[in-house]
């Protein structure tokens, strides 16, 4: 019986694999383009991270959603034929990578929302336009390859946006805590000891022994209060944050502090109390400064209708649908995947609308040289439950310096 | 001074906290032997319930804490033990441990599904303080210091849980048997004390303190997050080693000391008092949990001598039985041998040859997996210890790798070979220390290397390169190779998939036979010599210290080619944070492997494809990625039952089924000369009325897969014709038998044709998107359900009574049927709750597997339990087709891959038809008993055997007694 058993699964397991692959109806020789649709596909960390990334593909999903209903382009609709996760894994996200392209055979990868984008190796080999969330040094890999904010990393560089935001909330000392136990952690940390040294901040304190999941820092208090600190900035996730200030609160300390992460609408609520007087820093429009911002008046109508919410992982879905959707209009009607990517690497000036800060596609290699765009971020701060954008002007949330070279002093942003 | 005050009253507030999780950790150990590393995987379902009631349904803060503490986690306390534990209380300190480790990877994976409370992160929970009347935000303060209400809430707790725990050990009965279970639950049984009820107990309090300290540590990490909790688990057991795993006092007192250490270290003592640098207090403290523990385990008196305690009936029981291997007879070695090379080249071939990059690209990460695997067969399969810290060799060797090539320009593949000798050096050094620990606590002792390599070394730029890491680039060739003027291998062969598969694969059998040869050579017989009994061993001159030594090293150097085969893989280093190669995830290595195959290079080989193709799978249903965590996790608690391995345990399997079928071709053919079966009978023949349905069903599926459609009725009916002669014709040869097994004939003709059909045609639909039609599917169901129902009902009382078993198993099955289709109707009916939905899918199966465990009870022959066993599968298959609904439901349009549903389909199939086969099986083996009891030699009257089993003649009372398996092969 088990012989028997055994020789019938295995005729059926050849005549399953002698059917692998299904040929797609392609019309113009380009992948994933049909006669009716252009296909593409997304890769995201939805499972296995700390912070699950998935939340981007609802972004494209609704801008997706929204751009056919205004009729697609040159007659064909955008369809999302995958939506794949890599589990957090660098061997899953390479497989999942190659599986967008030589399985789906989509014409174009978005969004890529991910911890772990080692898949940026083999894209970077092919010709498929890939549009993300450049929280990774391997956007850099390739000239097919774009974030929402720009393709190149400089996290332990020195920048302008944090020792301006020290100063203008009135701190002349000021402190890091960063997670020892990761790396990524301390190279931030490490770009914003560079940061305040530029520009004449007194870092006093720095964290020394914090893990990710602490449950005490009675003795980082200590020394916080020993010298002194008023402007406290992190380099760790945000529940390490409110941990962070719920101490700091405890022990009575009037310090100000800034999250890196974790502007988004659910935070006031969630947090409550605890993430009071918080500053966050915002590369997109915030959204309490949307103003007359057609686009991303639009983002927000979008959301609320798909009841999908409000975050920055689904505003870079977003601004990734427009990005690509822009890319192939910018190609022509007779688009193909290496027009479109020329099309992106021609965008010095990229903002979605208004919604980001200016965006430049246009350096190669990306991490040659600064960009010659501005480096602009949005303050908010939690004043009352609420995001409250602060240090803009009204209608013009964005604090602007040029990057290359890096400015003497911070005294004259612009504004846009 | 005010400043030393202030860290040590924050000391022992934050020690208190690490105490009651310890305590949790000892309780569990005193009563049950095991060292329940699921305890922070229950804290977390207790903290995830506590918050979900509170902040996402609005429940008080009262009762959500009750339901939290007093319900949910006792009852999940009472299902591990019922469900798992008790089976285990005699098992190894190793079965008991990989289970733990299975529960605390798998149990916080099903909370997080979406399905369930879902993926994000739940953050800021809410304290305990509003139960009492303070606000949540009370900031007790005295100068300058100052501790939340939610730490004064824990430490008061903690302190009452100690004092508690001390009195009932003390001086109740149920402590004292809680004490003499864990020695020995046999002799406690022995004294009249009911040792389950007494293990129940313990579960349920070492549950419910997981449950309080998920609730109580909750707002003080801010978020309920498995990892987190997995991370304080570290400094618990630290506290509990302290404790000696035995004394509560003494853990309450080590948490305390411990509390303060890290506040101490934590301050400007070392800096200022020491004149230390900041950096190395920084690594002191990140450190300090692992360096500690290792202190504890190496040096303490009492924890270091200190022995398991042994059931003294242990030594009665029988030796583990010998590898699958020795038990196959001369010809299917010789067949073996001949299959074997063929496999190997088959699967060469294909891969080369016909497969797409990306299917070689996975079988080839599913050969680097087995490499890195294999060191796991050498520490445990051969050396019989667990590790914990293969992780930390693995990344070690890429690490070197990548410096060598960085700094020294050397070729990648000699420096993988330099990588492994250092990663040997490496783990002698750590062996070293660890000469005189044992089992649990050496297990220990290597999850502390891991984490403190992991938190220390591998963090450090100058060592790993990090965040970025090295490149690792597969090697080149010499040169373009012409090969007899037939093709050219050109130089960046082994940078193309099929080259790096083919280096993979010669890697892999170089280890392999390295594995092979330490097996079967001298050391490998010297480990088996003193897993057996190290005192022997030493006596005949094997020097166990030496041998530990060299067992630390090779898997060691196996695990350090593993990591640099992984990153040239991925080419890069593999980073140390991620979710791959984080130190804890050696305690995934470990469930997977000791769950398929710790003992040999094939259960390897199958942990490392199964771990690939098994993410593939699911990942092509659009599955959540975690399903494989719950699915090894859950599979480690098989290790119980099969401390082989599944790999090993199926081969047994085999070799013992063809004894069997011989032994039961002896039995039928002495039935036969005494007249009892007509001459012309074949016990297929009742097997055979499952074929029409197996093969109608391969019509179907050879139909569909070519057309990709839903089947019609029309071909399953042209099928069905064609198939019936084959199947009727046996089939009505058994419903010739007495009146019990013709019903179940007739049953299993009615009911599996439906079944089936209704089976394929919902996963084609889902396969195709289109969402089935309910009402049809409900009324099919439906109408399977009741019948099934109502026959059980009518005659399993009755079954059992007359036969104390055998029949209750198919009827048994039945129940577990009916439950599983209602399951499916009454999801389809609340489709929009996918919890609702995925609850009763997870508790008709359940039912299924109790069922079938219950009915084994019954019965004593090991042949029923392999039966029983097939129809688990089929039950395992229902609960991944409800998953496949949930993908649905989950992504909306977005299409599964259809080679994925074309598996699950065919496997679905395989289980449904090994399903079948055991039950016909089980029906065939209550037959020809009852005929064999129900003739008396003395009167039997050749020609007339059947005539006694006519239906319309009732069986004569007493016939139907004991059913014995006559002649049955084991």
């Amino acid at each position: 019986m088990r012989v028997r058993a055994s020789i019938v699964l295995v005729v059926c397991l050849a005549m399953t694999m002698a059917t692998i692959g299904v040929a797609g109806a392609q019309t113009s020789g380009q992948p994933g383009v049909t006669s009716t649709t252009i296909n593409i596909g997304g890769l995201a960390g939805v499972t296995g991270a700390q912070s699950p990334d998935g939340q981007a593909f609802l972004g494209t999903q609704a801008y997706v959603k929204w751009f056919n209903a205004q009729g697609g382009i040159y007659g064909k609709k955008l369809k999302i034929v995958a939506q794949r996760d890599d589990a957090s894994r660098a061997s899953q996200d390479i497989s999942q990578a190659r599986a967008l392209v030589e399985q789906d055979k989509v014409f174009a990868i978005l969004p890529v929302a991910t911890q772990s984008f080692l898949g940026a190796t083999y894209l970077a080999t092919t010709k498929t336009p890939v549009f993300g969330w450049n929280i990774n040094t391997e956007w850099e890999k390739g000239k097919n390859l774009f974030g929402q904010s720009g393709s190149r990393s400089a996290f332990s560089e020195a920048e302008t946006y944090l020792p301006a935001m020290a100063k203008a909330a009135g701190a002349t000392k000021v402190g890091i805590m960063d997670y020892d136990g990761a790396a990524q952690s301390v190279a931030c940390g490490d770009g914003q000891s560079a940061s305040y040294k530029k520009y004449g901040l007194d870092q006093v304190y720095r964290s020394t022994g914090l893990n990710f999941g602490f449950t005490d820092i009675s003795g980082e208090i200590a020394k916080m209060r020993s010298a002194g600190v008023q402007f406290l900035s992190t380099c760790m996730d945000l529940d390490g944050n409110v941990a962070a200030a719920k101490a700091i609160h405890q022990a009575g300390l009037d310090v100000k502090v800034y999250s890196p992460q974790g502007y988004d609408a659910s935070t006031p609520k969630k947090y409550g109390s605890s993430v009071e007087g918080f500053y966050f820093s915002t590369i997109f429009r915030p959204f309490e400064a949307v103003g007359n911002n057609k686009a991303e008046k639009l983002y927000l109508a979008q959301m609320k209708a798909n009841k999908y919410p409000t975050s920055e992982l689904t505003l870079v879905g977003w601004v990734n649908g427009m990005l690509f959707t822009q890319a192939l209009k910018n190609a022509g009607k007779n688009f193909t995947q290496q027009k479109v990517i020329d099309a992106v690497n021609k965008m010095g000036n990229w903002t979605a609308g208004g919604i980001l800060a200016p965006v430049d596609y246009t350096q190669w290699p990306r991490n040659n040289q600064r960009p010659n765009s501005p480096s602009c971020s949005a303050i908010v701060q939690v004043q009352k439950g609420k995001f409250v954008p602060v240090f803009g002007k009204p209608g013009k949330p964005f604090v602007c310096y040029p990057v290359n070279p890096l400015p003497a002093n911070l005294d004259t942003p612009t504004y846009l | 001074m005010a400043n030393f005050l202030n860290l040590s009253a924050q000391g022992v507030a934050q020690g208190a906290i690490y105490a009651l999780i310890a305590m949790g950790l000892v309780l569990t150990y005193k009563t049950s032997g095991v060292f329940n590393l699921a305890f922070s995987a229950q804290a977390f379902i207790a903290g995830a319930v506590f918050y979900w009631l509170n902040v996402d349904e609005g429940a008080p803060l009262l009762l959500a804490f009750i339901i939290a503490v007093f319900v949910v986690s006792p009852l999940l306390g009472l299902l591990l033990d019922r469900a798992i534990f008790r089976y285990m209380r005699t098992a190894p300190w190793s079965v008991k441990l990989v289970s733990a480790l299975g529960l605390m990877l798998g149990l916080p994976q099903i909370i997080l599904l979406p399905a369930v409370l879902g993926p994000e992160l739940q953050s800021n929970p809410p304290n305990l303080a509003s139960i009492v009347g303070i606000s949540q935000d009370y900031v007790f303060k005295a100068g300058d210091f100052a501790i939340g209400i939610e730490r004064i809430i824990a430490v008061v707790v903690s302190l009452l849980a100690v004092i508690g725990l001390g009195i009932l050990f003390r001086y109740s009965s149920i402590g004292l048997q809680m004490r003499a279970v864990v020695e020995s639950p046999r002799m406690v049984e022995l004294a009249g004390v009911d040792a389950d009820r007494v293990s129940a107990y313990s579960w349920m309090l070492s549950s419910f303190m997981a449950g309080l300290a998920g609730v109580l540590l909750a707002p003080i990490i801010t978020s309920v997050n498995p990892a987190t909790y997995i991370l304080i688990i570290v400094p618990a057991v630290v506290v509990a080693c302290f404790g000696r795993l035995s004394s509560i006092p003494l853990t309450l007192a080590g948490g305390i000391a411990f509390g303060l250490l890290e506040k101490l270290i934590g301050s400007d003592l070392l800096t200022n008092g020491f004149g230390m640098s900041s950096d190395l207090v920084s690594k002191l403290q990140v450190s300090l949990p692992f360096i500690v523990l290792l202190l504890l385990l190496l040096f303490l008196p009492g924890l270091r001598t200190r022995r398991e305690a042994q059931d003294p009936l242990s030594g009665v029981d029988p030796p583990p039985p010998s590898l699958a291997a020795s038990y196959k007879d001369a010809s299917t070695q010789r067949l073996t041998k001949i299959i074997f090379p063929i496999f190997v080249g088959t699967f060469v071939v294909v891969s080369l040859f016909w497969l797409s990059g990306i299917w070689v690209n996975r079988l080839t990460a599913g050969l680097v997996w087995t490499i890195i695997f294999l060191s796991i067969t050498v520490f445990t399969g051969l050396g019989g210890q667990i590790s914990l810290g293969q992780t930390a060799f693995a990344l070690t060797g890429a690490f070197a790798v990548g410096q060598l090539i960085d700094h020294l320009g050397m070729p990648i593949l000699l420096a993988m070979v330099i990588g492994a000798l250092i990663a040997a050096a490496l783990g002698a050094l750590v062996a070293l220390p660890a000469l005189r620990l044992d089992g649990l606590y050496l297990t220990l002792a290597t999850l502390g290397f891991a984490l403190m390599m992991g938190t220390l070394i591998f963090q450090d730029p100058t060592i790993s390169k990090q965040p970025t890491g090295f490149v690792l680039n597969r090697p080149l060739l010499w040169g373009n190779i012409d090969v007899f003027g037939w093709f050219t291998i050109h130089r960046d062969f082994f940078r193309t998939d099929d080259g790096f598969f083919v280096l993979t694969l010669g890697v892999f059998a170089i280890v392999a036979v390295g594995v092979i040869l330490v097996r079967t050579g001298t050391t490998g017989r010297s480990l088996l010599a003193v897993r057996g009994s190290a005192t022997a061993a030493a006596s005949i001159g094997i020097n166990s210290a030496r041998l530990r030594v060299v067992l630390f090293a090779i898997a060691a150097a196996i695990a350090a080619t593993g990591g640099t085969m992984y990153g040239m893989l991925i080419q890069n280093t593999p980073d140390p944070n991620g979710t791959e190669f984080q130190a804890i995830v050696g305690a995934f290595w470990v469930v997977l492997v000791v769950t398929v195959g710790a003992r040999t290079v094939d259960g390897a080989a199958n942990a490392g494809l199964s771990f690939v193709l098994t993410a593939w799978l699911i990942e092509s249903q659009r599955l959540p990625a975690s399903l494989q965590i719950i699915g090894f996790g859950f599979g480690a608690i098989a290790y119980a039952k099969h401390p082989e391995g599944v790999v090993e345990w199926q081969t047994r399997r085999g070799i013992q089924d063809r004894a069997r079928n011989a032994a039961e071709k002896a039995r039928v053919a002495g039935l036969k000369a005494r007249g009892l079966i007509p001459a012309h009978f074949n016990t297929r023949d009742i097997g055979l009325s499952a074929a029409p349905f197996g093969l109608y069903a391969l019509y179907w599926l050879a139909d569909g897969i070519y057309n990709a459609q839903v089947p019609s009725l029309k071909v399953l009916g042209v099928a069905f014709l064609i198939c019936l002669p084959f199947g009727l014709g046996p089939a009505l040869k058994a419903i010739r038998g007495d009146g019990e097994s013709r019903r179940l004939s007739l049953i299993l003709l009615v009911i599996s044709p439906i079944s089936i059909y209704v089976i394929f045609w919902l996963f084609t639909a889902i396969a195709k998107g289109n969402p089935p039609n309910v009402k049809w599917f409900e009324a099919a169901c439906a109408a399977s359900a009741a019948y099934g129902v109502y026959w059980f009902t009518r005659n399993f009382r009755d079954m059992r009574a007359e036969t104390g078993r055998g029949l209750g198993a198919v009827g048994g099955f039945l129940l577990a049927l009916a439950s599983v289709v209602s399951a499916t109707a009454g999801f389809f009916l609340v489709k929009d709750n996918l919890f609702v939905g995925l609850a009763l899918g997870l508790i008709a199966c359940p039912i299924f597997f109790v069922l079938c465990r219950e009915i084994d009870l019954m019965t004593t022959a090991v042949t029923r339990q392999d039966r029983i066993n097939r129809y688990t599968g089929f039950g395992l298959t229902f609960m991944v087709l409800f998953m496949i609904y949930l993908r649905k439901l989950q992504f909306g349009d977005i299409q599964p891959e259809v080679l994925g549903t074309r598996i699950l389909v065919f496997a679905a199939i395989g289980a449904y038809m090994q399903f079948l086969i055991g039950a016909q099986s089980v029906l065939n083996d209550y037959w020809l008993s009852s005929v064999e009891e129900a003739r008396d030699p003395a009167e039997e009257r050749p020609g007339e055997a059947f005539a006694s089993l006519d239906a319309s003649q009732p069986v004569p009372a007493g016939a139907m007694g004991s059913v014995e398996l006559a002649g049955e092969g084991t």
